[in-house]
């Protein structure tokens, strides 16, 4: 290779799929709780949401406390009227962190693009999903993890 | 729990284990596709999911989540 042409680089990219949430059964109204992603120093953390009654509310916390919220997560799955029951075709949101409250760094990204610029990954990343139908809800969340 | 319970549990979750069909959409029986048909069918008051099923149920605890 002659020496004034540049070296490839090449950015590997390693993925990690992981259940935290194993069919959950959750009463009408209720919640499964926060859980724990663990996360394990990726770069992104992206959670695939299965659930079998609607609507439902996925919520989760920022980096500075235990208060939760939808816009940290990005799309924002709030009180929504799909349900997901095909494990190929999950309901996706990317865990932002630092969005969706008066005084983030952005209120609410506009473009998957924005949101990967400013997703950030720390120990206490998890997530709750909320079931506000009248009846029992069927939950899986799986955790896509993606280093770069 | 009495054993009479976990029994009914137990024979109505390999019932709709053994009633599955695949289709092009759903190729498998997942644990989701198991608790999913289970609370759709039946009361489910001790709000029995895939950890409980893996705990009691050898014969389903490998399906996938």
């Amino acid at each position: 290779m002659p020496v004034s042409e540049a070296l490839p680089i090449h950015r590997a990219t390693k993925i990690e799929i992981e259940t935290i949430i194993n069919a959950v059964s959750v009463p009408a109204g209720g919640n499964t709780g926060f859980v724990s992603a663990g996360h394990k120093g990726e770069t992104y953390t992206v959670f695939a949401v299965m659930i079998d009654q609607q609507p439902w509310t996925a919520t989760s916390r920022t980096p500075f406390g235990t208060g939760m919220l939808t816009g940290v997560l990005f799309p924002m799955r709030n009180r929504v009227t799909t349900t997901f029951l095909n494990n190929s075709t999950p309901a996706l949101s990317l865990y932002v962190g630092l969005t969706g409250f008066t005084g983030s760094l952005v209120d609410s990204p506009s473009s998957i693009d924005e949101a990967l610029r400013i997703a950030v990954g720390h120990s206490a990343i998890g997530i709750q999903i909320a079931n506000e139908s009248a009846s029992t809800a069927t939950v899986t969340v799986r955790v896509l993890r993606i280093w770069r | 729990m009495t054993d009479a319970r976990l029994s009914e549990i137990i024979q109505r979750l390999v019932a709709i284990a053994s009633a599955f069909v695949p289709s092009p959409e759903e190729p498998e029986l997942t644990m989701f596709g198991l608790i999913s048909r289970y609370n759709a069918q039946y009361d489910n008051p001790e709000l029995i999911g895939g950890d409980w099923v893996k705990e009691n149920v050898p014969e389903l605890a490998d399906l996938p989540a």
